[in-house]
């Protein structure tokens, strides 16, 4: 009688600890880590280079990161309009002098605020 | 397939854009967007176009990015841009910079001035333009502007 039980138990046991695992599915995610500390940003003022419907040379704020806001070397504005009734701008922050060469882009800055003067319309 | 479904990634932007400069050409012409409503609809309708299309305006902007060289490897995005001051133009602009600020950025405010050859921009990301609320008209620090399309209003 003693051994049935005792069997009976084991088997209890037994079972319990095979299904703990399944039971616990989906296991227990671990605490999702503090989001990172935003950069540190600065602003920066560069000249800029207007090209398009008009030729405009000026100076434009940049801002981002503060690493990348030290290499813009300049910036470049795609400008174009159609019928006085729309208008197309691109800015492109570079970080190389040789725009003939190839512009690169310098990522995480962006353009805040222009200052040029028309040279040609 | 893949001509199908590139086909439904850049026609969907490309037609708010058209609808958008459909609806922005009204300016030019004598028709239905002349009077005080009409502007208002003009105004409502680009923004509504410029909110609901902004995440495929924003792929558009960046493959045409791409394919001159120039493509930013970054968090953007596409918002309303308001400009006031050398008249008034409603618009899309992209913003960019780091993923957690660029979510804060809801519209873009422009402040133009032109004296004869000179002219000065500043642009301005903002959380909000709903007068009286908290925090509106403040501005996102550490985003910018990379590229506007806009429309005379």
């Amino acid at each position: 009688m003693k051994r049935g039980k005792l069997m009976i138990l084991a088997a209890l046991a037994f079972a319990a600890l095979a299904t703990a695992s399944w039971l616990s599915y989906p296991p227990a995610r671990a605490a999702a880590p503090p989001p990172p500390p935003p950069e540190k940003t600065s602003n920066k003022w560069v000249p800029i280079l207007t090209l398009g419907s008009s030729l405009d040379v000026g100076m434009a704020q940049v801002t981002g990161s503060k690493y990348q806001v030290k290499t813009v070397k300049a910036v470049a504005q795609l400008e174009t309009d159609y019928k006085d009734m729309a208008r197309i701008r691109i800015l492109v922050p570079i970080g190389t002098k040789h725009v003939t060469k190839r512009l690169r882009r310098v990522p995480a800055v962006s353009v805040t605020g222009i200052g040029d003067y028309t040279i040609k319309k | 397939m893949r001509w199908k479904t590139a086909m439904r990634s850049w026609a969907a932007p490309v037609l708010a854009l058209a609808l958008a400069a459909g609806v922005g050409s009204g300016a030019a012409v004598a028709g239905p967007f002349d009077g005080i409503l009409g502007k208002g609809l003009k105004v409502a309708g680009i923004g509504f176009l410029v909110k609901q299309f902004g995440p495929g305006i924003n792929r558009v902007i960046n493959k045409v990015l791409f394919q001159h060289g120039v493509e930013y490897k970054g968090a953007t995005k596409v918002v309303p841009i308001i400009s006031v001051g050398n008249g008034a133009q409603i618009g899309a602009a992209q913003v960019q910079g780091e993923k957690t600020r660029i979510k804060k950025v809801r519209y873009v405010g422009q402040l133009e001035l032109r004296l004869g050859r000179i002219r000065g921009k500043s642009l301005i990301p903002v959380h909000s333009i709903t007068p009286g609320k908290k925090g509106s008209f403040s501005r996102v620090t550490g985003t910018g502007v990379t590229a506007i399309i806009d429309f005379k209003i």
